[in-house]
């Protein structure tokens, strides 16, 4: 009957080819799958003379894989993974940035700059300064609506690792499951293949996820160990759960569950990118937006307290709430430097201006406010943090830095005096020293002069104040300065000095203290125009002058946009915004190209995996065909077999 | 030849790519846009946006031009109507000076120069958009006030600012949009005060800070009388005498009991002459008190007289008492000005006109042409012609300064079109290089997009027929 068992065992591996390419066919279209193939080979069941006789068996079931392309695949989906991840959140960040020509945050940058620059040219226009306090309203907006979106998408990110972890631990859990599955099929001496697959293909979405590296892929026992950043996620049955979570400075960070200790480092795959946008990217990007926005708010406003709008010197002033502990601790950028502050006495119109210096160090709100309380006319107080400075009646103040009418100091021992006017147009604070040559009699005397000395000592010029010169006339001292002498007597080396200020306040006191000043905020998230300008825009401090109809401070807030300022890498407001935006854009194309690339990759290795490990329906047909035909031909050898046999026994 | 997969992995792939390709080309097309978003070339990106950043300043520069511009134009306008009054004006205060006209006609000629005056005052409060013309940064307030007696205008006074707005209107260039009143209407070339009385006074060493034209009044102080001959001021003289300085004398005969001032009329005396009225030949007047005349005395004695004056530039309301040197400053109480007087050769009291060339201001010197025609301080008809002819050339002056004022202003509008100009070729430039920079190009969008059209349905038509290609289908016949 040694026939019938060489029929029976090739009719058996027919039975389980045609099964085998069923189940590749079936698995056609199935990711991860690999096309299995059955390893034949004779068996040798009996000898006639010399010939060994027998069937076939099949010996094995082998996946058509190749381990490089495998692993190479599992690299890339490491790296497919993070840059999806960051390609997808730098991509809404720059939609919330606005496009080139959109109502974006460039677009407000732009439009408040131009705002008052046209103010500049019609200070007492009512509709432009609307526009620059609508402008501004809107500038603001954009600060905070970007600068928003950022937070919740920080929110968001936190949330997405949340998800992620829990994700791996799922995929962790399987792929462990399926080690033990392995692990069982093959001591069951049966074929773990689909399980194999079925793992490889866990290991594949863990990989997009995490940076991972797979061990024992040829361990007997078909069982691998995983590790994810190089904590061993699963080992061969067992796996670890990670968790995510903020640390104290509310870094995101990944740690083994329950162990309560988590890195904030970990790169790689789509989570290892959240961490990176959470923790450097966006921090990053928020960073540079709210150093733009303190920027724009902190000297606009230092400029505007030392403006006056069209209602001219204040009676009262309230500050924004501030710490009350030493000024340093605010964070304002408050260096040690004076303020200046003028009281206006109604009932005579004189002007006391004093300078109130600030250690910011030692200083507080409240040691300030005792020194402006100290000023006769004037009362502060601080409430809740709140610096308030109050007019006594009859008085009004101003922060404007407009020249003394009279000198800082005289010392002229003639019957002589000076006065001073005009606006002055340096740049920098300075006293001017005054000094008289000859002596004499103001206006009549020959060779009576006034030397006129800049603050580094430098002689700018030398005015002719004896005959020739009228009594009362004012005459240029250059930088915007004009001096008079009342008729009288000057002594030769009689000398008079005046404080000319370009910045009445070198501290950086007022802007951060909120005195007379437009922007609120200390950062884009909660920047915001001081309500009382939105409904009042004539309070807008356009004007140096007391009358509050000069263009003075708002032709300097317009040249604020042209100014390049160190915090912003000495660039201005719109080119640090322009190179920001592009930085963004930078890193979009950047990564986006990255993320086409490790497409094009993946896409390589999908169709060399596939040429080795896909299936071809073609393929597995033409083999149908092959064992089709086996069969029919073992039926054939089963039929002559038997029918020969049935010979022998009619024979009988 | 592949799985299915591997032809489903690429037709995936291929179409996915080649549909946001298409999409993108799409997207350009809409908008006519190459580079929307930043990251579609962020290299030309930030030069576009530098550009459009460029473009945008420069746009609002020229809308400070432009308002600038529109601001002086007004005011050149405003320029040139004072420049037609001040020609009238001028042809008037001729006529008036020629002498040949009544008072009467000089009156009638005084109400149109007040008419012109007023016309323009109001001319000079001109605003634009509600901003002042000549006020300087003052502008939201007239640039002058004016005093008026009667209903007539008796002082105009400057009361915008010195100073005047700065516009940016170019990147590191400014211009004043207003014009400084008090500079356009008024000299500022001082020289030295013109006396044109016949007091004797000069101007004085010393730079008078006086502007414009002045009323030096010179009145008698005291008089005391030399020696010790008992003679002394009468009652009358305090109000009385006009003789000032100590070139008069007293003639006296004591034993005829005469006296006489200088060589004036002889006037007998005796001892009740208290106030006895003297008066020289030239009509210049001393009243002695001759009551205490020393007894001892007899014959003839010319007693030295000295005689003291006081001035005033306001119409008495502050006094200076000259003290005959060559440099003494006199105060205008009003103003707080001076004026220096050489005193040294002064003869009589009297008014004295004086006019301070460079220094006019263009409305009190038509309130003072006014007042001349008027004959308000009651001149004779000569010193009338004298001193209306001495004022044509202070119009002439302030016409000067007018007509230089306008010629700095259309310098102005000539270098600011000019600036506009170039402004707008930078702007236009900025504006052309980012628009080559972002727009799409038409005719290669229609080609990118053809093509990708055609690669589509290349991969369909491929895909479709590799998919199609079976042994299957040939098993089953």
């Amino acid at each position: 009957m040694i026939n019938f068992s060489i029929a029976l065992s090739g009719l058996r591996v027919a039975q389980q080819a045609i099964e085998m390419i069923g189940t590749n066919i079936s698995n056609a279209a199935t990711e991860g799958y690999h096309r299995q193939d059955l390893t034949i080979s004779p068996v040798a069941n009996n000898l006639v003379g010399l010939v060994p006789l027998g069937g076939a068996e099949v010996t094995a079931v082998r996946r058509s894989m190749d381990a490089t392309v495998e692993q190479e695949m599992v690299r890339q989906q490491t790296l497919q993974g993070a840059w999806t991840q960051q390609s997808s959140a730098l991509k809404t960040i720059e939609s919330i940035l606005g496009t080139l020509d959109s109502s974006g945050l460039n677009q407000a940058l732009g439009g408040f700059y131009q705002a008052i620059r046209e103010l500049a040219g019609q200070a007492d226009s009512g509709p432009l300064r609307e526009q620059v306090v609508q402008s501004a309203d809107t500038l603001a907006g954009q600060f905070r609506t970007v600068s928003g979106f950022l937070a919740n998408l920080e929110d968001h990110l936190t949330f997405e690792a949340g998800e992620q972890v829990r994700k791996i631990n799922d995929l962790t859990s399987q792929i462990a499951a399926l080690n033990r599955d392995i692990a069982d099929a093959s001591n069951r001496g049966g074929s773990p293949n689909l399980l194999l697959d079925r793992r490889d293909q866990a290991i594949q979405e863990l990989a997009g996820l995490a940076d991972i590296a797979v061990e024992g892929r040829n361990d007997p026992s078909g069982q691998v160990s995983i590790v994810a950043w190089g904590i061993a996620v699963v080992t061969h049955t067992y796996s670890t759960n990670l968790e995510a979570s903020l640390v104290d400075d509310q870094k995101l960070g990944i740690g083994v569950e329950g162990s309560g200790f988590f890195q904030d480092h970990f790169r790689g795959g789509s989570l290892g990118e959240v961490l990176a946008l959470k923790n450097e990217a966006l921090p990053g990007i928020r960073g540079g937006l709210d150093t733009l926005a303190r920027q724009v708010m902190t000297s606009f406003n230092q400029q505007h307290a030392q403006g006056v709008g069209q209602d001219g010197p204040f009676t009262e002033l309230t500050g924004v709430p501030k710490d009350d502990g030493a000024i340093a601790g605010w964070g304002d950028g408050v260096t040690a430097g004076d303020f200046y502050v003028r009281v206006t006495d109604a009932s005579d119109g004189s002007v006391t201006r004093s300078r109130i210096h600030v250690t910011p160090a030692a200083d507080t709100l409240a040691t300030v406010a005792a020194r402006i309380d100290a000023l006769t006319g004037l009362s502060a107080t601080v409430n809740d943090g709140t610096l308030s400075v109050r007019a006594d009646h009859g008085f009004t103040f101003d922060f404007l830095p407009a020249p003394d009418a009279e000198p800082t100091t005289q010392s002229i021992t003639g019957t002589a005096r000076a006065a001073v006017s005009g606006a002055y147009t340096g740049a920098a604070n300075q006293g001017f020293s005054f000094r008289a040559v000859g002596g004499g009699e103001v206006g009549v005397s020959s060779g009576l002069h006034l030397e006129v000395r800049a603050g580094d000592g430098n002689l700018v010029k030398t005015l002719n104040v004896g005959l020739g010169y009228a009594a009362g006339d004012p005459l240029d001292a250059g930088d915007g300065l004009w001096v008079s002498l009342t008729r009288g007597t000057l002594n030769a080396g009689d000398a008079f000095t005046v404080e000319a200020l370009s910045n009445a306040d070198t501290s950086g006191f007022l802007a951060a203290a909120g005195l007379n000043t437009f922007f609120s905020g200390s950062s884009a998230m909660d920047m915001m125009v001081r309500p009382e300008y939105l409904s009042q825009s004539r309070r807008l401090a356009c004007s140096q002058t007391p009358g509050g109809m000069d263009n003075g401070n708002i032709a300097r807030l317009s040249a604020l946009a042209d100014a390049p300022r160190g915090a912003l890498g000495h660039q201005t407001p719109v080119e640090f915004f322009s190179r920001f935006l592009t930085g963004v854009g930078q890193s979009v194309s950047t990564t986006g190209a990255k993320l086409e690339n490790a497409q094009d990759v993946m896409q390589q290795l999908n169709i060399q995996r596939d040429r080795i490990s896909g299936v071809d329906v073609n393929q597995e047909a033409a083999k149908l065909l092959v064992f089709e035909r086996m069969y029919q031909g073992l039926a054939k050898f089963l039929d002559t077999e038997n029918q020969s046999l049935k010979y022998l026994m009619d024979m009988t | 030849m592949s799985g299915l997969s591997a032809i489903y992995d690429i037709t995936m792939m291929t179409l996915l790519r080649q549909g946001r390709d298409m999409a993108r080309l799409m997207e350009q097309g809409a908008g006519g846009l190459r580079v929307i978003r930043a990251s579609d070339d962020p290299a030309d990106a930030y030069a576009i946006l530098n550009y459009q950043a460029q473009a945008a300043s420069l746009a609002a520069y020229g809308k400070n031009i432009d308002q600038v511009s529109q601001q002086l134009t007004q005011a050149s306008g405003v320029l040139q109507s004072f420049t037609d009054g001040l020609s009238r004006i001028q042809q008037l205060a001729s006529q008036g000076a020629s002498g040949t006209y009544s008072q009467d006609q000089r009156t009638a000629i005084a109400e149109e120069i007040d008419s012109q005056l007023e016309t323009l005052v109001s001319q000079a409060n001109g605003q634009y958009m509600g901003r002042s013309l000549f006020a300087g940064s003052s502008a939201g307030r007239a640039a002058y006030e004016v005093d008026r007696q009667g209903g007539r205008i008796v002082d105009v006074r400057y009361v915008g600012s010195l100073q005047a707005n700065r516009v940016p209107i170019a990147p590191g260039v400014e211009q004043s949009p207003e014009l400084v009143g008090a500079r356009v209407f008024a000299s500022d070339s001082r020289q030295a005060p013109a006396f044109d009385g016949t007091t004797g006074l000069r101007a004085g060493a010393g730079t008078s800070s006086i502007r414009g034209d002045a009323w030096l009044t010179v009145s008698h102080d005291t008089t005391t009388y030399g020696g010790t001959t008992g003679i002394a001021a009468g009652a009358g003289s305090a109000g009385g005498d006009t003789i000032v300085g100590d070139s008069h004398v007293l003639r006296l005969d004591a034993t005829a009991h005469t006296v006489a001032l200088d060589d004036g009329t002889v006037v007998a005396f005796g001892a009740g002459s208290t106030n006895l009225e003297l008066r020289n030949a030239a009509g210049e007047v001393a009243y002695v008190d001759l009551s205490s005349l020393d007894g001892a005395l007899t014959g003839q004695a010319t007693v030295q007289i000295h005689a003291t004056a006081k001035a005033s530039l306001d119409d008495g309301a502050t006094c200076t008492v000259l003290d005959f040197s060559a440099n003494q400053a006199v105060r205008d109480g009003r103003t707080g000005q001076v004026l220096y007087v050489d005193s040294s050769g002064l003869q009589r009291i009297g008014v004295e006109p004086v006019k301070v060339p460079g220094t006019y201001d263009l409305f009190r010197s038509l309130v003072n042409i006014r007042d001349l025609l008027l004959n308000s301080r009651n001149l004779s008809p000569r010193q009338q012609a004298d001193q209306l002819n001495q004022s044509l050339p202070e119009l002439k002056e302030v016409t000067a300064g007018v007509t230089t004022a306008m010629t700095t202003v259309g310098g102005r509008l000539q270098a600011m079109d000019r600036l506009k100009q170039s402004l707008e070729d930078l702007s236009g430039s900025a504006g052309d290089q980012a628009a080559a920079l972002q727009d799409v190009d038409v005719a290669q969008l229609a080609i990118d997009l053809s093509r990708n059209q055609t690669f589509y349905q290349m991969t369909l038509a491929s895909t479709s027929k590799l998919l199609s290609l079976s042994l299957l289908d040939y098993l089953t016949q």
